[in-house]
């Protein structure tokens, strides 16, 4: 069988499945917002885990990750790892608290959570709005990330081809039932990704070893610097790369709202533990695939790889193609949950936020304006991913950065609880995020949005800035309420 | 209480070691002991953040 044959026949048996699978879980009863977006806080443990799990983990890992790992080292698990030591603490530490207060107070969409912290009902509009501003781009990464991976995977000019298959899987999977749909076939992608891995890096370890390469390429890596902390990762560019996805877990609605999903306490316990053992496998797998590529480079039995993007698909070329195939679709897949994840939270944001709040309409017609709202957002992304409109496309690496005031102003939110409605607080959560995000959207226009997040401000790395200015609006806030209380 | 206390300290601790001991230990590190104190490190928060979790309170009240 050739290579066009076998990866059109795999992409068709992948999507069938998923398909199926949204379908059947179509025969759960959508009534309200609350059945459509977060599953009317009835997933069970193991979906919600591997969902959460699925939808953190995009495009960027399997092959974006591997080509960091394999220029720059160890420290490109170091930051990664970063984010899943901060994530593994958030869950533990804030899960309980939001999955019950998103229960007692009917959270569907977070920013009606964050609205509802400080009591200011249009302050969802505000969130809503910079939600789309920063997660559209990032939505159309893994949008192009489907495309160019249909491409590398056929060896045929389909990149077209590969945008529509993304975008019809999507308005199925996802509009059909909302989260559960969603969620059902992140499960299935789920494990297809940490299998086509796992399968991955077993067949790496082997052929790597033959004659020894793998153990002699180690050898010869000690003489370099990637097995510490090497040039590229200065502190500053350390911090400046960790600090948005260190609170990933609180900013990014797509997250935030997995956890009001699990329907009881168990549930949510088993999501974090799930969720953490996914992703430490996942992280290892990856990085360990960069560290060995590279080791194999250096032993003489690859090329030296200029190009990061390139690592996967140059190590792939060895393997047996049914692994290849496998793995290309894990990539897909990756890119495929995390997307689908974002068009349904962002149209939580239209159909709750903007159409409820200032319509007022029923739950029967924001559903449907909902369902609308996905497939109008799937054609902007597609347009975007088509076009490769280039600033767009550079602010998806911001994503996380432009979200990153929602940090304070949510983690305060939880902890404040009703202290945090009175009036100095409330007035400063909305100039803490009108503050953070212009800074992060201004020096990214300033500076292109590849370099911004590197340049610093200051003398401070820009997302460390922007998490301080945020932080320090909130908290002299909090200052002056204590003073007028006394 | 005294647990989330101690909980909330010691993932401040992690995440100050993330960040320091890469740098002021193992910056120049030749063997993978960088990769795996991470990994170790990760390992040890895990278990540790299991162990909490498995004592949720506040949250059935």
């Amino acid at each position: 069988m050739d290579r066009l044959t076998a990866s059109l026949l795999t992409l068709a048996l992948y999507l069938i499945i998923g398909t199926v699978i949204a379908f059947i879980s179509r025969k759960i009863g959508i009534k309200t917002t609350a059945d459509y977006y977060v599953a009317g806080y009835k997933l069970s443990g193991i979906l919600a885990a591997i969902s959460y799990a699925a939808t953190t983990y995009s495009a960027f890992m399997m092959v974006g990750l591997v080509g960091l790992t394999y220029k720059s080292g160890v420290g490109a698990f170091g930051f990664e790892i970063t984010y899943l030591l901060s994530t593994i603490f958030l869950l533990s530490y804030v899960a309980p608290k939001v999955w019950r207060l998103a229960r007692e107070r009917k959270w569907v969409s977070p920013a009606e959570m964050v609205a509802d912290l400080y009591g200011i009902k249009h302050l969802a509009i505000l969130v809503a709005v910079i939600y789309l501003i920063a997660l559209i781009p990032y939505a159309s990464a893994q949008l192009i990330a489907i495309g160019r991976t249909v491409k590398g995977m056929t060896g045929s000019d389909i990149y077209l081809i590969g945008i529509l298959i993304g975008v019809i899987a999507a308005l199925i999977w996802t509009a059909l039932s909302g989260m559960w749909s969603l969620a059902s076939t992140d499960f299935y992608q789920g494990l297809w990704m940490i299998l086509a891995a796992l399968g991955f890096i077993i067949w790496l370890f082997s052929w790597g070893s033959e004659g020894g390469a793998l153990w002699d390429g180690f050898e010869r890596l000690s003489a370099s610097d990637l097995l510490g902390m090497s040039s590229i990762w200065s502190i500053g560019t350390f911090i400046a790369y960790t600090i948005p996805w260190m609170f990933f877990a609180v900013t990014n609605p797509q997250v935030v709202q997995k956890i009001y999903t699990p329907r009881d306490e168990k549930a949510l316990r088993r999501l974090v533990t799930l969720f953490t053992l996914f992703g430490l496998t996942y992280t290892v797998i990856v990085t360990m695939a960069g560290l060995m590529g590279r080791a194999l480079s250096e032993a003489g039995k690859l090329p030296i790889i200029k190009i990061g993007d390139e690592v996967t698909p140059t190590l792939l070329a060895h393997a047996p193609l049914p692994l290849t195939v496998f793995v290309f679709t894990s990539i897909v897949a990756a890119a495929m949950t995390t997307m689908d994840a974002i068009v349904l939270t962002l149209s939580s944001a239209i159909s709750r936020d903007v159409y409820q709040r200032t319509l007022g309409g029923t739950d029967r017609k924001a559903i449907l304006i909902g369902r609308i709202s996905i497939l109008a957002l799937l054609i902007v992304l597609s347009l975007v991913a088509y076009l490769r409109i280039g600033f767009i496309v550079d602010l998806s690496v911001l994503a996380s950065a432009l979200l990153l005031p929602l940090a304070p102003v949510t983690l305060i939110g939880w902890f404040l609880g009703e202290r945090a409605k009175t009036k100095p607080i409330r007035y400063a959560a909305v100039l803490s995020l009108v503050v953070g995000f212009l800074t992060g959207l201004a020096w990214a226009l300033t500076h292109g949005a590849r370099k911004s997040l590197v340049t610093p401000i200051a003398g401070l790395p820009s997302t460390l800035f922007i998490l301080l200015v945020s932080t320090l609006i909130m908290l002299l806030a909090i200052l002056l309420s204590e003073v007028r209380k006394s | 209480m005294r647990a989330d206390r101690l909980y909330l300290l010691w993932g401040l601790i992690v995440l100050a070691l993330s960040y320091t001991i890469p740098y002021l230990v193992l910056r120049d590190c030749k063997s993978l002991l960088l990769y795996l104190f991470w990994l170790i490190l990760t390992v040890a928060h895990l278990i540790v953040s299991l162990t909490y979790i498995g004592r949720w309170r506040e949250w059935t009240d």
